[in-house]
């Protein structure tokens, strides 16, 4: 079975939405900023709601943001 | 240049959740117990020294200070932090059943089917069982922190 690796743009995003702190980002969708660090690591795959929270803090779909590796 | 100044703002270290807090103070304590019971052992021997693991139950107070509260609430862990929780939670529990059925076996295999053991052991057996499980959980809680987020922007 193939695996799928989330990968994301939250760290480009944040520098493009007037150099956003993780901390700002954190406080915005209400995790912790370490969250925030591991998912910019990608060193962890967010819940759907969470996914949605970040997204809609960037005015974007959330495919715009998350994207799986291997797909279009 | 601006990504590189917006790095330098943020490359900092990041401040230690209220899960890590009480997973250090555990260990702090688990850490104080150990060495107050060496440093009796000499005078009082093996057995009596063993109070000094009482100092164990400073952890009690850990609820206090970092359990859940109205004042704490905005503090509570996120969606990473339960799961990082709850994986701690289960190492500990894995670990502590480990060597519980170790334990166990080991005594019927010294002692035989027939054999006698102090009911002192038993007490021992709970509180050395209960110590182990909350610094398993605090080590792997720990650990899966830095693991998963270290630092902040690099």
């Amino acid at each position: 079975m193939a695996t799928n690796n989330l990968t994301n743009r939250i760290r480009r995003l944040r520098f493009e939405h007037g150099e956003m702190t993780q901390q700002q980002l954190a406080d915005r969708v209400g995790v912790s900023r370490q969250t925030i660090i591991a998912l910019e690591a990608k060193r962890y795959t967010p819940s759907l709601i969470l996914a949605m929270r970040i997204a809609g803090t960037f005015n974007m779909p959330v495919e715009d943001v998350f994207t799986l590796d291997g797909q279009p | 240049m601006r990504i590189g100044r917006h790095r330098k703002r943020e490359f900092e270290k990041v401040a230690l959740s209220r899960q890590e807090k009480h997973a250090w103070f555990n260990l702090a304590i688990c850490g104080l117990a150990g060495m107050t019971f060496l440093a009796l052992w000499p005078w009082l021997g093996p057995q009596r020294a063993a109070g000094a693991l009482g100092v164990l139950g400073l952890w009690a107070l850990g609820p206090i200070f970092y359990g859940a509260s109205d004042q704490k609430r905005d503090e509570e862990p996120d969606e990473l932090g339960r799961l990082i929780q709850v994986r701690a939670v289960l190492a500990g529990y894995a670990v502590f059943w480990l060597v519980f059925v170790g334990v166990c076996v080991g005594i019927w295999a010294a002692y035989g089917s027939r054999g006698r053991i102090a009911v002192n052991v038993l007490p021992l057996l709970a509180l050395g069982g209960w110590a182990l499980f909350v610094v398993v959980q605090s080590v792997a809680l720990l650990v899966q922190y830095s693991a998963v987020c270290r630092h902040g922007d690099e």
